[in-house]
């Protein structure tokens, strides 16, 4: 009989991940298998017919993404990189090979597992009317946007720019991704500033207290992402 | 002429000749000399004009042109056998044409600026044999051109000139070897020692210079003029003068093909490195100049050993520094990695072998201290990664530009549970532009901030943070209440490994400030830290960043 729950290619050459994580996530619904190299992970995806790939960069057999880019060749399943490589580039590159989102370690359960579920709603694109983390509610269908009580009050462009993440919450989107979402292929002096000062009005729209964990974080050099639960927030603790 | 106006005449050129040994020896300096040696000659032997110069290591220099007592503004270089002066320079005699107008040595420009019918040119001899200056005088007011008395009294003139002329030069030759061996002391780097070297060789000997200095084994060229060519020939002499601790080169009897000459340098009777002095072709050093040119190449050898003894100094200190850091880094380590290592090791073993002998309040603590614990220890590795890469040049500052106020914030997340349960006020402008900053760094010192703001004062006291931007810099204050750092520790709280001793032995590796410090100043930044005047401490740090270049964040948008 087949296991339940979605199916997690896991390849990582690091035993203690392994078995963490192995550990973790089939309490939370999730179904692992494990591979320890590049060349096993080419040869087991079409049989495993994974849901998700969690991919380690630094493999002892092959470059990370030289695997990425076989493996999208050979599976529809996202890929998430989990890594210990936190430069921008490698990020970006791993992105453009074809990640689906990237997580540096070291990472907190929670976080892998709202990562996990906003990739897989992202491609099984079920998407809600409303959205909602910590005290933001928005409204999709009314253009409601609503922090605690209040309604606040967002230019169109703000409101497209959220739009966005909230389609993609939970996973980060490049500076590229999101100026061709918001303005297509016009083009302006500076997108990418255009860009930064209106998740800089936003922000503090959304988030005037600087005290209060952050909804919309900034991936230094790659981009943005918009969390989704408040337990895959830092100190978790928080609102505890 | 009869013997009483015989005797008259050299009555009068004795006292002529007197007047001048006084002139000339009063002179303050060697230009007002050579004037006052033509006017005197001019009046001594009732000549119109006349002019005098020095040699130079190119040739003569000919300038102090008088019509009368009227100054001409004439000077050029004759180089030798160039002209009267390039005449008397190659030859070492007088020159005398009663028939100027069609003399074939005479410099053109000067026959007619001054419409020279007749001269008489003296070269200025000293007791080396060396000419070392030279004098013309031109059209004698009465008879027919000059005499064999002009010609005597002139070369009498030319002796007393000689010994006045050689003592200022002797003088101008102390005087550039007191400026070059001050320009030596103040001089600390060793680099700028050699380059002082050079310049000084240049400006008084109009040389282009080389210091070679051995490297492994080998004489590698560490400063040289600009266009000083410096090929095998010219290395070969240098090998040979740096082994042999003698001169080889141009114009010795060693490898004399080569362009310079080069001298050993010699100090402690060892053999320090190579000067090597290019040697052009008809240039010439008097005697008093070749003393100078020795003075200077014993004062550059005294200098450029100082300067290789201060480097060796440095290098010791230096292993001794990073000997103490070393120790100091193992401590710390050893310390701060493993305070909590142990609280993580403690809490999951309480956990794993309670067996139900712990309520869920009690898991729940010590869950969060291995969590809270786990994270100091991230950051401490991060502290440590982002530094050593800063410091090893294997990273470099990716500026973006960011808001404050998330930096701010993303500082405050990190801290987590540390910073939940205080009470931190802000106090930055909602117009505040975006300003280019490495998001990693900044926010990193933000956290070692706050993380010190909390460590350090009460918890029941506020922590303030201000942003401004006040002169095309982002001016940033962090506040807090605390125990403040006493005065004497002000000046070492942004040394590595450095923690107040009144604080206590524990809580941090004393890096935490001065990774500050090294992000800031990779932004080209500063950072202090004063004390509170209402208590605890004030850190602040600038960050320039052109404002024209960056939007605001306070306009509307498209």
């Amino acid at each position: 009989m087949e296991r339940p729950g979605p199916r997690i290619l896991l390849v990582d050459d690091e035993g203690s991940i392994q078995h963490t994580l192995s550990t973790v996530l089939p309490p939370a619904g999730y179904t692992v298998y494990q591979v320890r190299n590049g060349k096993e992970a080419l040869q087991k995806v079409q049989s495993i017919r994974p849901d998700l790939i969690l991919l380690d960069l630094g493999l002892p057999d092959m470059d990370g993404t030289e695997v990425i880019h076989h493996l999208r060749e050979r599976a529809i399943a996202p890929i998430i990189v989990i890594s210990v490589r936190d430069g921008e580039n490698e990020k970006v590159t791993a992105l453009d090979t074809g990640a689906h989102d990237y997580l540096t370690k070291p990472f907190t359960l929670p976080e892998l597992l709202a990562r996990m579920r906003a990739t897989l709603r992202s491609v099984n694109a079920t998407q809600d009317d409303v959205f909602a983390v910590g005290n933001l509610r928005v409204d999709l269908r009314r253009r409601e946007v609503l922090v605690g009580e209040s309604t606040v009050n967002l230019t169109a462009t703000e409101y497209d720019l959220l739009k966005v993440l909230i389609h993609h919450a939970g996973n980060v989107r490049t500076h590229h991704e999101l100026i061709l979402e918001l303005w297509g292929r016009t083009q302006y002096q500076d997108p990418v500033h255009l860009l930064r000062v209106t998740m800089s009005h936003l922000r503090r729209k959304l988030q005037p207290d600087p005290m209060m964990p952050r909804y919309i974080v900034t991936e230094p050099g790659v981009g943005y992402r918009l969390r989704t639960e408040s337990s895959h927030y830092p100190g978790n603790a928080r609102h505890a | 002429m009869d013997d009483s106006s015989a005797q008259k005449e050299t009555e009068h050129s004795l006292r002529s000749l007197l007047r001048l040994s006084d002139k000339l020896n009063s002179a303050s300096d060697l230009d007002s000399l050579l004037d006052s040696l033509v006017e005197q000659l001019l009046e001594l032997t009732g000549a119109e004009s006349g002019c005098a110069g020095l040699r130079t290591s190119q040739g003569m220099s000919c300038g102090h042109f008088f019509l009368g007592t009227k100054v001409v503004p004439l000077s050029y270089l004759c180089a030798p056998g160039v002209g009267w002066a390039g005449w008397l320079l190659q030859h070492g005699a007088h020159y005398l044409a009663n028939d100027a107008v069609h003399d074939p040595v005479i410099v053109p420009a000067v026959r007619e600026r001054l419409g020279v019918k007749s001269g008489l040119a003296v070269p200025i001899i000293d007791s080396e044999k060396d000419v070392i200056a030279f004098y013309e005088i031109y059209n004698k007011r009465a008879g027919d051109g000059f005499t064999r008395a002009d010609l005597d009294h002139c070369l009498a003139a030319a002796q007393i000139a000689s010994l006045a002329i050689h003592n200022r030069l002797l003088n101008r030759n102390l005087s550039a070897l007191a400026a070059f061996s001050q320009s030596l002391t103040v001089t600390g780097d060793f680099d700028q020692i050699l380059e002082v070297v050079g310049s000084h060789i240049e400006k008084n000997f109009q040389r282009r210079s080389v210091i070679l200095l051995p490297v492994n084994g080998g004489l590698v060229p560490r400063s040289r003029s600009a266009e000083f060519i410096l090929n095998e020939s010219e290395l070969a002499a240098a090998t040979w003068s740096w082994e042999h601790g003698q001169a080889a080169g141009r114009s010795t009897e060693i490898l004399s093909a080569a362009q310079a000459q080069y001298l050993p340098l010699q100090a402690r009777g060892e053999v320090i490195g190579v000067l090597g002095v290019e040697v052009t072709r008809g240039a010439w050093l008097s005697n008093v100049q070749r003393q100078l040119f020795r003075a200077f190449v014993n004062q550059s050898a005294l200098a450029i050993e100082r300067g290789l003894l201060e480097q060796k100094m440095r290098r010791l200190r230096f292993l001794e520094e990073s000997d103490k850091v070393q120790n100091a880094v193992l401590n710390a380590i050893s310390h701060d990695v493993r305070a909590p290592l142990a609280a993580i090791t403690v809490s999951l073993s309480a956990l794993m072998t309670s067996n139900g002998a712990l309520d869920q309040a009690a898991q729940h603590q010590l869950l969060e201290t291995a969590d809270l614990e786990a994270r100091r220890l991230h950051r401490l590795v991060n502290n440590l990664l982002s530094m050593t890469r800063l410091e090893t040049g294997a990273s470099t500052v990716k500026t973006e530009p960011h808001d404050l106020l998330e930096l701010v914030s993303a500082a405050l997340e990190e801290l987590g549970a540390s910073g939940r349960h205080r009470q931190v006020s802000f106090d930055i402008p909602a117009d505040l532009p975006l300003v280019p900053m490495d998001f990693g760094l900044i926010t990193h010192v933000f956290i070692n901030l706050f993380s010190n703001a909390f460590k350090f004062s009460p918890p029941d006291q506020p922590v303030e943070v201000r942003g401004h931007i006040i002169d095309d810099q982002l001016e940033v204050l962090v506040a807090d209440r605390g125990v403040g750092v006493p005065p004497e520790d002000l000046g070492r709280v942004f040394d590595k490994f450095y923690r107040v001793a009144e604080l206590g032995p524990t809580n941090g590796l004393g890096l935490g400030l001065a990774i500050c410090k090294a992000f800031i100043e990779a932004h080209n930044g500063r950072i202090n830290l004063e004390n509170n005047p209402m208590g605890g401490t004030i850190v602040r740090f600038v960050i320039p960043f052109h404002q024209a270049a960056t939007l605001r964040v306070g306009h509307s948008q498209p």
